[in-house]
């Protein structure tokens, strides 16, 4: 008994010792793993926040927050516009009812003063809304500066026309001049409304030529970081292929977005949107499959 | 090994035991002899029992305490039994080391236990750290599931590819984001 109480004491000892020299070595190991692990996320974020400054500065070139906040103040007096139109429009059915069942003078005279309000508050809108097509065009980048400008000046000019017969409604106080006022706008209202037709193809093909004009410049990029790095030949000639057919897809893209941009940056003033929309949804596709490839290629 | 007590000590415990059964008023029950005053050893492995709850190894051959007089008949018994053994099995004076050794032993252990159990708390402590800072904090939705994955995964390139397709789908002409008012283009007095 004397014997195993001496060999167990000993043998605790030896096991204490063993213990604490095992949480000693297992202590050290994970202070050092956590400090490892902290070096290598403090790199990652660091890294991170590089990449972010660098996007934000590429965001800061492309955009522009004046041009923006501007976009923002008119759509938001486009809604209020559009609203008090909406009013103007049921007051002036309402009145224009009214009048048609009596046929009285204050009948007359109360129609007559809502459909002039219900002019007005019209030309408010049709004028806030090219406002906004205006701004929305200077805006749009990837359009060519002779096409924006040309559309800029037709806008310019139709708001001009736009702006005189609001200010001749504020005095379009009787039947005749009232008569004169829907007279003159039937053909300001089918200018604008070409106008709308020509701007958004304008903008939408512009759009489209931006992220077509970027992925240009990230497939250059993704041929230079990877002439950086020798691969072997097998790998060379797969990359070669794949970039043949991202070349093909591109030729694709630019002949299709070419004859959309010189049917709308035309001088053909009959521009159909739907028609212009139609035309871009292909190439909206075979961008879409361009971009696909870039990826593939990237982990070749 | 168990007969750690002298001759002497067991004859005064015998005699000790015989004046108990003379006088019965003295004399207690086993159950009753644990009073605070006068302790008694507790109840022993077979092959100990007759060690005196004080020895030391420097007063094995003193006098027996007072309290060891009022063992029942029983230990008394066994004890006059022991008187007659033989002289040979007195115990060896570097015998009685061992209950230190264990002391000190037990010492260790109590000492050693709590800055191993600290030890073991502060490792699970670390492993649980460890483990909270890389998992995510916020509740798991699907898009918490997939953007820790693309922001931690994509290369610059991926990422500036990924922005382009949202891009795409922002240009996409079918979105009609500028259609033309709602408003009528024919207003006038006249009927129509």
């Amino acid at each position: 008994m004397i014997i195993l109480t001496s060999f167990f004491s000993k043998y605790v000892r030896q096991v204490l010792v063993l213990v604490l020299v095992v949480a000693g070595v297992g202590v050290a190991v994970y202070a050092s793993q956590s400090v490892v692990q902290a070096q290598s996320v403090a790199q990652a974020q660091e890294e991170s926040l590089e990449d972010q400054n660098s996007t934000q500065a590429a965001q800061v070139i492309f955009a522009n927050p004046a041009q923006n906040a501007r976009i923002a103040a008119l759509q938001e007096l486009y809604s209020q516009q559009v609203a008090a139109y909406q009013v103007a429009e049921r007051d002036y059915l309402l009145a224009k009812t009214q009048h048609q069942k009596l046929q009285s003078l204050i009948s007359l005279e109360e129609a007559v003063k809502a459909t002039q309000q219900a002019m007005q508050r019209r030309s408010d809108v049709l004028l806030s809304y090219l406002d906004l097509l205006y701004a929305q065009l200077q805006d749009t980048l990837g359009l060519e500066l002779s096409y924006k400008e040309a559309g800029s000046q037709q806008l310019e000019d139709t708001i001009a026309v736009l702006r005189a017969h609001r200010t001749s409604l504020d005095s379009s106080t009787s039947v005749d001049a009232l008569a004169a006022a829907t007279a003159e706008f039937k053909p300001l209202y089918e200018q604008i409304q070409r106008d709308s037709e020509k701007t958004r193809s304008l903008i939408a093909t512009g759009r489209m030529q931006l992220v077509y004009d970027k992925a240009q410049i990230v497939r250059s990029d993704i041929q230079k970081l990877q002439q950086e790095y020798e691969v072997s030949t097998l790998k060379k000639s797969e990359r070669d292929r794949a970039y043949v057919e991202i070349e093909k897809q591109f030729k694709t893209v630019y002949d299709a977005l070419r004859l959309v941009r010189e049917e709308v940056g035309g001088e053909k003033s009959n521009i159909s949107y739907s028609s212009t929309s139609g035309k871009l949804l292909g190439v909206s596709a075979n961008l879409s499959r361009v971009l696909s490839y870039l990826e593939e290629v990237l982990r070749i | 090994m168990s007969d750690t007590k002298t001759p002497s000590q067991s004859s005064f415990a015998a005699e000790a035991a015989l004046n108990q059964a003379v006088s019965p008023a003295q004399s207690t029950p086993p159950a009753q002899q644990t009073s605070p005053t006068s302790p008694t050893p507790p109840k022993q492995a077979p092959g100990t029992e007759q060690l005196p709850p004080k020895l030391s190894s420097s007063k094995h051959d003193d006098l027996q305490t007072p309290s060891s007089a009022s063992q029942p008949p029983s230990e008394a018994s066994q004890a006059h039994s022991e008187a007659s053994q033989p002289p040979s099995e007195v115990p060896k004076k570097h015998e009685n080391a061992t209950p230190k050794k264990v002391a000190v032993n037990g010492k260790l252990v109590l000492i050693a236990l709590p800055i191993v159990l600290v030890v073991l708390l502060f490792i699970a402590v670390q492993i649980k750290n460890m483990q909270g800072t890389a998992l995510p904090t916020a509740p798991i939705t699907n898009t918490n599931l997939v953007e820790p994955t693309t922001k931690v995964d994509r290369t610059p390139l991926q990422q500036r590819l990924d922005r382009l397709k949202t891009e795409l789908q922002e240009a996409e002409p079918t979105r009609q984001e500028f259609s033309f008012p709602p408003v009528d283009g024919e207003l006038s007095l006249e009927s129509k």
